[in-house]
């Protein structure tokens, strides 16, 4: 009996062991540190195909990777001074990657994930990341963003010349200041807040379009939806030359009474219809010079502008 | 009457060699004593035990037998009707497409462009090899697309239908074609990349 027991005893011992060992080692995920000596200005490309990967711009002539990696991927890299192409390959087989790649301020930066989530930030060189699944967040002061997800987000909160940016129905939000950038989605919402907006143009089938912001002088918008409904947030002082068409919805919004008197006038009451399609073509704002051209069309959506948030 | 003695064995020795043991420990005699009987009679239980639990019994295999051919047969026969049901309605879709398509759809290039683009895409997504690292999500929200367009373009044409002079749904139908093709020229390019 007593022999029994003592059997019994180290049997739960030793299975107690094994699985006290198992998730050890599954919390224990292989780490990686390993670096490269590259030129400020080098083109890199990172591969993650899971997890969670962070771009950090740093101001060394290197590029350094570090954090763990999911069982079952490893770690690849490899170039020369002038290009360097590193990530993780294979496929997770349990836990998720954690990545940090330091990177030169002035590297030109391609990303390529599967389902990971990646972040850029401080890179001062062009930026392009494409993701299959996950959500993607650049921020900084970047010479040229390109970003897709097929299903994740995409947030971009950078002063930048230029953004070309993709989603399939995730959500697409850009802050910051933009001169130029080309936004486009299926079903996504796309929303853009800008201190300045310079040339803008926005493309989506049922997303909803939401830009607040000043349309720069020599800027232009132009939205185009199918059944998305636009609402465009001026300031009070916004000149602009509306040309605004929903061919099945409608057209509504207020704008401040000139000089800046009395109740804020109804842009309802400027809409032509002509069956069922509603048109306003106008200016708005005051002074000289030849106004910021704003153009919506859209075949089911409703329309809306206001001007009457206070001068930044 | 002696108590029954087990027969003692090595650590690794199994079953049969404590019976064979036990055998041989047998007397010359015709009528062994009883504690050898025991012994025996001992050793073969636990041979019969194991046996047992080894070799489970021909009813139980012909079971276990009787029980996996079913399960492989339920299996293949779900796999036919998924299969059946799945091209059925890929098929009636197509049809759907093909039957709502304007008469000015049928001969622009743009369509049959999209037409073959979505089958490229379709062919892509069962390639086990190609596809293999393609996140389900990616997949789900290009269908999911697809179904977003489509469900616009019936919309545009139904207006068309309704006023054949209205330039916007015509507009419209164009735009989405391209939007659609450039949709699926995109998804498979990223996601070959990745």
């Amino acid at each position: 009996m007593r022999r029994a027991v003592s059997l019994l005893l180290s049997s739960v011992s030793l299975i107690a062991s094994v699985a006290i060992g198992a998730s050890v080692l599954r919390a224990q995920a292989p780490t990686v540190a390993r670096g490269w000596r590259v030129a400020p200005a080098a083109s890199i490309k990172i591969h993650a195909p899971s997890g969670i990967l962070q771009v950090e711009g740093w101001g060394r002539d290197s590029v350094a990777i570090s954090g763990t990696l999911a069982a079952g991927e490893t770690l690849f890299g490899g170039g020369s001074l002038t290009g360097l192409k590193l990530g993780a390959e294979g496929t997770a087989t349990a836990g998720q990657s954690r990545l940090l790649v330091r990177v030169p301020i002035g590297t030109r930066l391609v990303v390529r994930s599967g389902a990971a989530n990646v972040e850029v930030r401080g890179v001062t060189g062009s930026v392009d990341v494409g993701s299959a699944a996950g959500d993607v967040n650049v921020s900084g002061e970047i010479e040229s963003v390109t970003v897709e997800s097929i299903g994740g987000d995409v947030h971009v909160a950078a002063t930048t010349p230029s953004v070309r940016a993709r989603t399939t129905r995730g959500i697409l939000d850009i802050v910051g200041r933009i001169d130029e950038a080309q936004l486009t989605s299926v079903s996504g919402s796309v929303t853009v807040s800008a201190q300045t907006i310079g040339r803008l143009r926005i493309e989506t089938v049922d997303g909803r379009v939401t830009v607040r912001g000043r349309l720069a002088a020599t800027g232009s918008l132009d939205v185009e939806t199918f059944g998305g409904p636009v609402h465009l947030d001026f300031p009070v002082d916004q000149r602009a030359a509306l040309d605004l068409r929903a061919s099945g919805g409608d057209i509504s919004g207020r704008i401040a009474a000139p000089a800046g008197g009395g109740s804020p006038l109804d842009l309802g009451a400027s809409v032509v219809r002509n069956g069922t399609t509603a048109t306003i073509t106008r200016s708005i704002g005051s002074g000289s010079g030849a106004a910021p051209p704003v153009t919506v069309r859209t075949f089911r959506g409703r329309v809306t502008v206001d001007a009457l948030r206070p001068r930044s | 009457m002696t108590t029954p003695q087990h027969p003692q064995s090595a650590p690794d020795a199994g079953p049969g060699e404590a019976l064979q043991r036990a055998i041989d420990a047998l007397p010359a005699e015709r009528t062994p004593p009883a504690d050898s009987w025991a012994q025996l009679q001992q050793a073969m239980l636990a041979t019969s035990r194991v046996t047992d639990a080894e070799q489970p019994s021909e009813r139980v295999r012909t079971n276990r037998r009787t029980v996996r051919v079913a399960r492989l047969g339920m299996a293949a026969l779900l796999a036919v009707v998924l299969v059946t049901s799945i091209s059925r309605v890929r098929r009636s879709a197509r049809a759907d497409v093909a039957s709502a398509l304007l008469p000015e759809e049928r001969s622009d290039p743009r369509v049959r462009a999209v037409l073959d683009e979505t089958r490229n895409w379709r062919a892509a997504s069962t390639d086990s090899l190609r596809s293999m690292r393609w996140p389900l999500e990616a997949r789900d929200a290009i269908e999911s697309a697809l179904v977003v367009t489509e469900t616009a373009l019936a919309s545009a044409r139904s207006a068309l239908r309704a006023h054949p002079d209205d330039a916007a749904a015509r507009d419209a139908i164009v735009v989405l074609r391209a939007k659609q093709l450039h949709l699926l020229q995109r998804a498979m390019t990223l996601l070959d990349e990745i």
